[in-house]
């Protein structure tokens, strides 16, 4: 019970946190901003090429790909580093070894940490994929293919919730390394988010990529989740999709797992050598 | 990779050219805009004041500082787009790097431009910049060409809007001095070259002016190294 607590407590600092800076209404628009044009812009390369093609290579059914892709690959940038800067920032402002020595509260102040970033970036990016729907069909004058039901919003909603257990063991796993680093942390999360671009599925197929990369990819959770949130919103097979949430969460909790066990190892050699509050080399 | 995997292959430069320059645009925000902030937190910006060194000339420091530090990784990108990808390019050096040089010049002195808004602000530098980032990628065109007749996707007001930011005209004339396939160019190779030094100089004066106005107000009042949280 005191772990829920715990939990809950930190889903409100992590509230605060993010938007406390300012009022919620600007703090929340200049949280969309980002994933806005983030996916615009990935729709918009690839509008250009094919449009520029001869002839033309531009498929609406292509376009609606990406866009999601684009829009759900800003929502797992923007929660799974959560844990990871939660510690390099609070060994800053010496928030972190606060939590620290209260009993056993690591863990669930991170795991609030991430669920609060969770649903602020849920909200955040559905805005930003129903915005760039709008942009994008009336610039590039095509309808996107969208399935915009109650029944593919709820699907595309838990396949969400399941990659929850992924992105924090991800998290997790960065921030076993985050405790010991004292500059490379902040950078660390900018280039895994670089490769689960690439491997992720987002942009494009990982079909296209050199094997045995290919390989690897295609097993990632993450990519899994993309495939499950394009069947309920593009393709709208629910065999396929519950396939693929499967495999998510298989994936997911193999993530998880490993995430705790490398932090909970990481925690005890960190309290052995002293290093749980250290901010500089 | 985008390109590529949607049988592009040939506009593969465009988001080389991109990764390159994002990587400045990325120190241009995250280490020259809001390092004054950042050395405020960690009292840094004491020492900075108390020394008698102009507060414009540390910040053309840090500026070359930071372009040295972010060459090596935009070198990698460029070395490895290059050999991953091969893009048909066909560049006239000379006025590659005179325009990269007015490019960098011009985004870096915006950077100290933002660096004295940055100066007032506290822990919101973090947002802003967050809002920033990716918005200014898009309509600069870092990843595909965001201005010009017949290739950019958006509408004319936007392309005028886009183009008082100098990575927009950077990149144009990077695209055009490397000799990628534009069908139109947006302005003239050297008007954009012409541009680009104005837009340096238009805003190197500007942060020397906005500087020296929040370090005389932050003297008077005795809040100039305030650590907001």
């Amino acid at each position: 019970m005191s772990v829920l607590r715990s939990i809950i407590a930190s889903i409100r600092v992590g509230w605060y946190r993010e938007f406390n800076w300012t009022n919620p209404l600007l703090g929340f628009s200049m949280r969309t901003v980002g994933p806005l044009a983030g996916v615009i812009t990935a729709s918009s390369v690839y509008y250009v090429g094919a449009s520029a093609a001869i002839p033309s290579r531009f498929t609406p059914a292509q376009l609606a790909f990406i866009l999601i892709g684009a829009a759900l690959y800003a929502h797992v940038a923007a929660y799974s580093w959560v844990p990871t800067l939660a510690i390099a920032e609070g060994k800053w402002t010496y928030v972190f070894p606060q939590v620290y020595i209260s009993p056993h509260s690591s863990l669930p102040y991170l795991t609030g940490r991430t669920i609060a970033s969770f649903a602020s970036s849920t909200m955040t990016v559905i805005v930003s994929l129903v915005l760039s729907f709008y942009v994008l069909s009336s610039i590039f004058h095509t309808n996107i293919p969208f399935i915009v039901t109650p029944i593919s919003v709820s699907l595309l909603f838990l396949a969400m919730l399941v990659n929850i257990l992924a992105a924090l063991g991800l998290g997790l796993l960065l921030s076993a390394y985050a405790l010991f680093a004292t500059k490379f942390e902040w950078a660390l999360p900018t280039y895994v988010a670089g490769l689960l671009m690439v491997f992720s599925e987002a942009l494009f197929p990982v079909s296209s990529l050199p094997r045995p990369v290919s390989d690897i990819a295609n097993v990632l959770p993450f990519t899994e989740f993309m495939r499950a949130s394009r069947q309920a919103m593009i393709y709208g097979d629910m065999y396929s999709y519950s396939f693929y949430l499967g495999l998510s969460a298989i994936g997911g909790v193999i993530f998880l797992a490993m995430g705790f066990l490398a932090f909970r190892y990481a925690e005890n050699r960190a309290r052995r050598l002293g290093v749980i509050d250290k901010k500089t080399a | 990779m985008v390109y590529r995997a949607y049988g592009l292959g040939s506009y593969a430069g465009f988001a080389i050219l991109g990764g390159v320059m994002i990587s400045f645009w990325g120190n241009v925000l995250w280490s020259m805009a809001s390092q004054f902030n950042w050395d405020k937190q960690v009292g840094l910006f004491e020492i900075y004041i108390s020394s008698p060194a102009p507060i414009t000339a540390l910040l053309v420091g840090m500026s070359l500082g930071g372009i040295i530090g972010t060459a090596p990784s935009a070198a990698m990108v460029a070395l490895l787009g290059w050999i991953i990808f091969a893009p048909a390019i066909h560049p006239f050096w000379p006025a590659v790097i005179l325009v990269f040089s007015l490019t960098l010049a011009s985004l870096y002195a915006m950077g100290m431009a933002l660096s004295s808004l940055y100066l007032a602000y506290g822990r919101e530098a973090d947002s802003v910049n967050e809002a920033l980032h990716e918005p200014v990628s898009l309509i600069s065109g870092v990843y595909f060409p965001s201005v010009g007749q017949g290739i950019s996707p958006f509408p004319f007001a936007v392309q005028a809007a886009a183009s008082i930011i100098p990575l927009t005209i950077g990149m144009d004339a990077l695209r055009q001095s490397l000799g990628f396939p534009i069908p139109f160019p947006f302005i003239p190779l050297y008007t954009e070259a012409l541009i680009l030094a104005l837009m340096a100089l238009i805003l190197l004066f500007a942060s020397s002016r906005a500087l020296r106005f929040l370090e005389n107000k932050g003297r008077r009042t005795g809040s100039i190294a305030v650590r907001q949280r």
